[in-house]
């Protein structure tokens, strides 16, 4: 048993007091204050002292509680062994090298292995090392338990061979989330918790300023650990970037964005655009631009036309020292052609018809062409009802039903423009529901539409306050769904009275949209109002997936597959752009993970057979800035580092340090505490109850 | 300790102190008292208000015919002077001990609760009598003095003033003896309640100046049961309500002395009254309220009827107080 404070064992001297007061006892119980004493006496004082203790359990509990209490106070503490004492060298130490894209700057990596050299070699025989590489995540190559399990001397011959298998990746660094990781990884010791080790933390990094150190600010730092930084210096004098901020002008134009850190001495540098598959400065079609940017600022640069702007195109940087952030890649998203089907009446150049407005209202985007088809006499051959969105506004025959239903299990929609009590009827039919009671509205004045569901991606387009009002569309004529929807109906919007206006009936993969009034001038004013165009392009967009963004990718995400794929099944095969090629299974929970930069390319199947994606997957944009943070930086973040005064501790310091971390882990201390309060509870209820039975016996004693 | 029980069985027709201090309001204790002590006892004030005979003297040159007694005049030939109340009201200074002392209480109430109903009791029936009356409350110093007055809310500002005062320290006769000495220049009756437990020496000089700035002087010493008979039982360290000392008192054994020191005390108040021509009441304060008015009302009269005052230098004769 040791004592972190062994002073306050002098406390223990305070064990007299109860004995002392035990046997010194004045007879007088309390005072009697009385109006004056001018007519009386003293009486001799009757303060006895005797050679013989009464109540002994009472005094040693009094004296007992007193003793914990001192106890408590001097924090006492077990050593399991002799040797811990001898040896406060032992160190439990997480080694965590860099491997972030930063770090392919020449020389460092070198450098890097140097110091996990360095650090192997200061081993003791007792330290437990993990040896860890880290960009975005905490890697690592040699666990703690591995290393506690190989023999000593073999422990730093394979920790070494497996940094050498190891080159610095593409991915940004967050030391924010990795360094507390590696803390609470240092801390957990596993079962053998007895075991007490000086635990550390040595970093190797060049902590560049995109390291995204903020993390670090709301950890709360373990008193026990240190974290050792050792930073790794570049050569260089400066470094530049090159981003991809968008296209320009539609199709063939590109922006692109030139970076330079704050410590660099360069100032003017050269862009390049080119087809990726050509080599940088040889394609022929390449263009190039020069580009003056000072150091801490940004420049964005505007290529007017680039050829073939199908292929991925590569940018390319120089001018600076640093290479490993001077290309970025850019894929143009792919233009899809949407076959749309009207199958109604009326001519093409006649405004009192529908097709009219119909077929002006498809307006092309980079995303997507519309090719519209109009099947006014019925006679459009059967896989027409495959190949797109269909606009039915006519009664269809048995045949046509049937193709139709079938499309929509199929996975396809239709929208069915319910003109008619019948079509409205038959929209049911074709969403393989019952034949629905459907009845002629008698409106007076006009409907409107309400309750708008602005939440389903068709009318996303109008989720804004100033979008979303309906009112300034009359409608004249409708038609009363009467009896209770199916269980596959979903209302977007109402009419009047809670009257369905457009409902949407899922079957099978596919949907019918239901429009209960006719778009032209006699039911509506629909396809004259603001809201035609864009729910029509909505539609269509939401119909072929193309209403989202090219998807763009930095180097470390996880890409979800089924943000491609969409609905279709089965497996997609993903090329990296070093060629290496894997397979994943299309599912909500399958990701591509996105380690180099380049353009990766992913082929799958769907309804329309073989499908490809390219994704061009760029260099974090932190990662760039590699202007080196100071370690005061990060010490002013709460970060441990060891300071001087830490270096110049004692053998004796470092002796009471373990002293209180044993101690800070043992916490007798507050053992003692509750059993010397249990203690003086039992001395309490035993001299009340003493004095309750025995006060004429003690007044007399 | 020794709860005296005395009040009830001696003093049974009148109301129970103990009973009576419970009242909180002070007026109200008052009227509970007064208004049973009056029942009988009391003549109005208006009543042969300054026409009231007080005697004959014979008469002299110089005084006024208008008072001559005819009818005397005509059975004895003789001419006599008739003389009547003085129309002057009695002013009387109400002098209540407010130190610490008499905070002291073995029942349920204290020595100064007892004095300040004395007090009020005293006021009550002044006012009654549309007499002037006034206040002072002391300790070692005067804490609070009202002057004597006879107007409207006086009665009601005197027991405001006892009811508010706050306990003092020590008690100290001097000062406020000697101030009341030098405001009430006009002669009037002095009340002092006290339990008097201080030196008797400053008693004896400091009643003089008022015996003889022609005072009338009335000293009700107040002490509870247990001074009077020191019935402690177990052994305890006393202390010093006033000083704050401390002694360690075996009342067995300290008892005997302690009564004859107290009555040695008490001796020499009542003689040091005696000497000025002060009424001395002792007042227990178990003892009824009424019983210790009324006897110092018998203790007045009889006092006056022996005494040979000049008959226009009486300024009470005749009344309750």
């Amino acid at each position: 048993m040791s004592f972190l404070t062994p002073l306050y064992l002098a406390g223990l001297a305070a064990v007299t007091l109860p004995i002392l007061f035990h046997m010194i006892r004045r007879t007088p119980k309390g005072k009697v204050p009385f109006s004056t004493l001018m007519f009386l006496e003293a009486s001799p004082p009757r303060v006895t002292s005797r050679s013989k203790i009464e109540h002994w359990l009472l005094l040693l509990l009094r004296a007992a509680a007193l003793i914990l209490l001192a106890l408590a106070f001097s924090r006492p503490f077990l050593r399991q062994s002799e040797d811990q004492l001898v040896d406060t060298h032992s160190r439990r130490r997480a080694i965590l090298v860099d491997v972030s894209a930063s770090m392919r700057r020449e020389g460092l990596w070198t450098q890097a292995c140097e110091k996990v050299e360095a650090a192997l070699m200061d081993v003791e025989l007792d330290d437990s090392v993990g040896l860890f590489v880290f960009d975005q995540e905490l890697l690592p190559l040699l666990s703690f338990e591995e290393w506690e399990g190989l023999r000593s001397g073999l422990q730093t011959t394979v920790a070494r061979e497996r940094l050498k298998a190891v080159v610095p990746g593409w991915m940004g660094t967050n030391l924010g989330t990795v360094l507390p990781e590696a803390v609470s990884m240092v801390l957990d010791e596993g079962p053998d918790k007895t075991i007490t080790r000086a635990t550390e933390v040595l970093v190797i990094t060049d902590l560049q300023r995109g390291s995204r150190i903020e993390g670090l600010q709301t950890f709360e730092w373990p008193e026990s650990v240190t974290v050792d930084v050792q930073l790794v210096r570049a050569a260089g004098t400066g470094n530049a970037s090159v981003q991809v901020v968008g296209s320009l002008d539609g199709k063939s134009g590109l922006r692109v964005r030139v970076d330079n850190v704050a410590d660099s001495i360069h100032e003017r540098f050269k862009v390049e655009a080119a087809g990726a598959e050509s080599e940088s400065g040889s394609s022929p079609g390449a263009v190039r631009q020069d580009v003056h940017v000072p150091p801490e600022q940004n420049r964005v640069v505007q290529f007017k036309e680039v050829s073939d702007a199908t292929k991925p195109i590569l940018i390319s940087l120089s001018g600076d020292d640093d290479s490993f952030d001077n290309q970025a890649w850019y894929v143009r998203p792919d233009t899809a052609r949407i076959p749309v089907l009207y199958r109604g009446s009326g001519s093409s150049s006649d405004p009192n018809e529908l097709r009219y407005y119909l077929e002006r209202a498809f307006l092309p985007t980079p995303a997507r062409e519309i090719d519209f088809f109009a099947d006014i006499d019925g006679n459009a051959p059967n896989e027409t009802w495959m190949t797109g969105l269909s606009v039915v506004a006519k009664l269809l025959d048995a045949d046509q039903l049937r193709l139709s239903s079938q499309a929509v299990e199929d996975g396809w929609t239709l929208i069915a423009i319910g003109t008619s009590i019948e079509t409205c009827r038959q929209a049911f039919e074709i969403a393989g529901s019952v034949a629905s009671e459907v009845s002629e509205a008698n409106v007076e004045g006009y409907a409107m539409l309400s309750d708008v569901d602005l939440e389903h991606p068709v009318f996303q387009p109008f989720n804004d306050v100033r979008l979303a009002d309906f009112t300034k569309l009359p409608i004249w004529k409708h038609r009363i769904i009467e009896s209770k929807l199916p269980d596959n109906a979903r209302v977007l919007a109402s009419l009047d009275g809670k009257r369905p206006a457009i409902v949407e009936l899922t079957h099978g993969h596919g949907r019918v949209l239901l429009f209960t009034f006719g778009w032209h001038g006699e039911d509506s004013q629909f396809v004259l109002s603001s809201k035609f165009v864009p729910l029509m392009n909505s539609l269509v967009d939401d119909f072929a997936g193309t209403s989202t963004e090219p998807p763009r990718a930095t180097i470390g995400d996880r890409f979800p597959v089924q943000a491609l794929a969409g609905s279709a099944t089965g497996e997609m095969t993903v090329t990296a752009p070093s060629g290496f090629r894997h397979a994943l299974t299309i599912s909500p929970s399958a990701f591509a993970v996105l380690s180099e930069p380049g353009v990766y390319q992913f082929e799958w199947t769907d309804r329309d057979g073989q499908r490809t994606a390219s994704i061009a997957a760029n260099l974090d944009p932190l990662e760039s800035r590699t202007d080196a943070l100071g370690l005061d930086e990060i010490r002013a973040l709460g970060v441990p580092l060891p300071d001087v005064t830490q270096a110049r501790l004692t053998s004796e310091d470092k002796r009471q340090l373990l002293a209180r971390e044993l101690e800070s882990r043992q916490r007798f201390w507050q053992w003692v505490i509750l059993a010397g309060i249990l203690l003086l509870l039992l001395e309490t209820w035993l001299a009340g109850r003493l004095a309750m039975s025995g006060t004429p016996e003690s007044e007399s004693a | 300790m020794a709860s005296p029980k005395k009040s009830q069985s001696t003093f049974g027709r009148h109301a129970d102190p103990a009973v009576l201090m419970r009242i909180r309001s002070l007026e109200l204790r008052v009227k509970a008292v007064m208004e049973g002590f009056y029942n009988g006892l009391h003549r109005s004030p208006f009543h042969g208000f300054s026409v009231e005979f007080s005697e004959y003297r014979q008469y002299t040159d110089g005084d006024d015919p208008r008072y001559l007694d005819w009818k005397v005049a005509a059975r004895s030939d003789r001419y006599y002077i008739k003389l009547f109340e003085d129309e002057t009201n009695l002013r009387c200074h109400l002098l209540v001990d407010n130190s610490r002392s008499m905070s002291f209480g073995s029942i349920d109430y204290t020595k100064a609760d007892y004095a300040k109903t004395l007090a009020a009791c005293l006021a009550w029936s002044l006012t009654q009598q549309r007499d002037a009356a006034g206040l002072v409350v002391f300790d070692e110093d005067v804490q609070d003095i009202i002057p004597a007055r006879f107007r409207h809310g006086q009665l009601r500002q005197i027991l405001m003033a006892l009811e508010k005062a706050e306990q003092g320290t020590s008690t100290d006769l001097t000062k406020p003896l000697e101030r009341v000495a030098g405001q009430v220049r006009k002669r009037g009756l002095v009340v002092l309640i006290s339990d008097l437990l201080a030196s008797i020496d400053g008693l004896d000089r400091n009643l003089g100046y008022l015996a003889a700035a022609g005072h009338e002087l009335v000293v009700f010493q107040v002490l509870d049961p247990q001074e009077l008979n020191f019935e402690f039982d177990a052994p305890a360290l006393f202390q010093d309500m006033e000083s704050g000392r401390e002694i360690y008192i075996d009342p067995n054994s300290a008892r005997k002395q302690y009564q004859e020191r107290l009555h040695q005390h008490l001796e020499q108040v009542q003689t040091t009254c005696e000497k000025l021509g002060a009424i001395y009441e002792l007042c227990p304060t178990d003892r009824p309220l009424e019983v210790a008015l009324s006897e110092f009302m018998l203790r007045r009269q009889s006092m006056k009827a022996g005494s040979a005052r000049v008959p226009h230098r009486r300024s009470s004769a005749g009344r309750t107080v």
